[in-house]
């Protein structure tokens, strides 16, 4: 790879000037961007082939991009699952990363590579996402069901701040391999992208703004967040290998300022945390055992907790609503 | 025969209504009791990421072809829902999204705690369960084709029977979903068998109730299932059910509209 090349892909742009005063979520559904298969040359690839690398990090973007249903399967056990605009939200901006997938994965696999066949998870890693996965939508149901509608203040930050991530890692990569049928396919991918955060980036905020305890909520949970979305199922040789290629230290840090500047969340290091630890490898596949104990421990205080300080019926878990 | 679901995802898309003429539903409306069961289904229709969400608590949420199955579905679903939500829009019936939040807030405590029943249930079980999930599927999509079509019948209003056509066409490639995942999971385990049995015979009921009032669901079931022709819809949909893996002589349809005194 090579990173001389001027950058094609914009970097996100901030959308609060153009935002229009209430996202048109029946527009957006009606607009919704499928298959882009008929817009991709799969042929041109024959003579001039994508990088190894790139090709590598597409395999685990496919992955991100296909995890849509894993992390629905959290949001959805909690109060958000009730706000029909947000699930209608949803339910399109699921449809349309299904496809940008499905782009990522013709194109890998026109390299003569399967997407899927790549590491997996390690046994550790495997074991402590199988506990997790029994128990996460049970915690997040008891926890997020105790707190109220302000959880999705939460959800909304946390894909907000996913979409920064690989909006800029993809802006990257048609830096680092500016291959005509890649470049096209990531403004296009872009430009989607840049839909979901017209809603989600102005919800987010609009909901931090109004709840002191949303704001307290998205602030205590969002470290706890895998970031990118879908990086707790896959490799962590993958991770690593997605943020030492895409995303610098300079890169993570200008996204950290971003997320610092939604309300409250001036004292966060998101991205930077997030690269850092998965850069850390080896070290951090040994800590998996204890990461698995820090996690039980960690739920159980979060079962306990509730019922002792939030009403799930109190007036103040509703207003923000 | 195996459901391709490449072939699914390429091929799903949002129901059209626009080369419909529903400015004939100015001229010709359509009666009040039609107008209730159509906003019945089209707040099923809006709510399906409920449902969708009690079938991801459980290992399906894994599994590459459900996702994919799942995520078509869901929007398709949603817009069968913007569909209806047209059609009675003609009647000045207006269904939003803050109305639809209402009804689900309405659902209350044992909404909440049902995901976390599902998971737990879910969880030990194992794999097993997601057969559970196929055939309750499944047994709704075959409700579903059989109400779209039964209303087509019914009305014999040319432009709603053409919409409802179009959508129980779509709801028909879910039930060839469902049942041949169904087919497959029961088929291979007899604990898988032994526990839709009791599931369904247990828990089933007809799509909406839990979310719909008891009246309305006596009003759908009794307008599209009610007499003599309905009925023999509803032992249509039990004869599918009971032809799968373990499930035989189930009525679990019949039993619901018996239950709700829905004469024959």
């Amino acid at each position: 790879m090579s990173g001389e090349h001027t950058m094609s892909v914009e970097e996100p742009a901030p959308v609060e000037d153009s935002a229009p005063a209430r996202f048109d979520v029946r527009d957006f559904a009606r607009t919704a961007v499928g298959s882009h298969r008929d817009e991709i040359d799969l042929e041109a690839f024959e003579s001039q082939p994508l990088e190894p690398a790139s090709l590598r990090v597409l395999a685990y973007a496919r992955e991100l991009e296909r995890s849509t249903m894993t992390y629905l399967r959290n949001v959805l056990v909690t109060p958000t699952h009730k706000d029909a605009r947000v699930t209608a939200f949803l339910t399109t901006w699921a449809f349309e990363k299904f496809w940008i997938a499905d782009a990522f994965d013709v194109i890998v696999r026109a390299h003569g590579i399967d997407p899927t066949a790549g590491p997996k998870p390690g046994r550790v890693k495997a074991f402590s996402l199988e506990v997790a996965e029994r128990a996460t939508p049970i915690v997040e149901a008891f926890r997020a069901n105790s707190i109220g509608p302000d959880v999705i203040g939460l959800h909304l930050s946390s894909v907000t701040i996913d979409e920064w991530i690989t909006e800029a890692a993809y802006s990257r990569l048609a830096e680092l391999d500016p291959h005509p049928v890649l470049v096209a396919l990531l403004e296009r991918v872009q430009q989607v992208k840049a839909r979901h955060r017209l809603f989600v980036e102005v919800d987010a905020r609009r909901r931090l703004e109004q709840s002191p305890k949303a704001r307290s909520l998205a602030k205590r949970a969002l470290p706890r967040v895998a970031l990118p979305i879908g990086a707790a199922s896959n490799a962590a040789s993958e991770t690593a290998f997605f943020y030492e290629t895409l995303v610098d230290a300079a890169l993570a840090s200008s996204i950290d300022d971003r997320v610092r500047a939604l309300p409250s969340l001036g004292s966060l290091h998101l991205v930077t945390t997030a690269r850092t630890k998965a850069l850390s490898g080896d070290k951090g596949r040994q800590n998996s055992a204890a990461s698995v104990a820090r996690w039980i421990g960690r739920t159980t205080a979060t079962l306990t907790h509730p019922l002792h300080t939030d009403s799930p019926t109190s007036p103040s878990t509703r207003k923000a609503d | 025969m195996a459901f391709d679901i490449d072939r699914y995802t390429e091929t799903s898309q949002k129901v059209a209504w626009q080369d419909l003429d529903f400015s004939d539903f100015r001229t010709n409306p359509l009666p009040e009791g039609t107008l209730r069961s159509l906003r019945y289904m089209c707040d099923i229709e809006y709510h399906t990421v409920c449902y969708l969400r009690d079938m991801l608590v459980t290992p399906s949420h894994k599994d590459e072809d459900v996702t994919a199955f799942m995520t078509m579905w869901n929007r398709e679903e949603f817009w069968h829902g913007e569909a209806l939500a047209a059609v009675l829009a003609e009647h000045d019936v207006i269904v939003d999204f803050d109305e639809l939040k209402a009804t689900r807030l309405k659902l209350g405590w044992k909404d909440r705690l049902d995901p976390v029943k599902q998971s737990l249930l879910g969880n030990i079980v194992g794999s097993g369960f997601i057969a559970v999930h196929m055939v309750w599927g499944a047994a709704n999509e075959w409700s579903a084709v059989a109400a779209y079509n039964r209303l087509a019948d019914l009305e014999q209003h040319p432009v709603l029977a053409e919409l409802l056509r179009r959508i129980a066409k779509q709801e028909a490639r879910h039930v060839a979903f469902y049942a041949t995942q169904a087919r497959e999971r029961l088929g291979k385990s007899k604990k898988a068998q032994v526990l839709a049995r009791f599931a369904l015979k247990n828990f089933w009921g007809p799509v909406g109730s839990g979310v719909m009032t008891d009246d309305e669901v006596k009003h759908v079931m009794g307008h599209l299932m009610g007499g003599a022709e309905g009925r023999k819809e509803a032992a249509k949909i039990d004869a599918h059910i009971a032809k799968m893996p373990g499930l035989e002589g189930l009525t679990i349809v019949q039993d619901a509209l018996t239950a709700r005194g829905i004469a024959a």
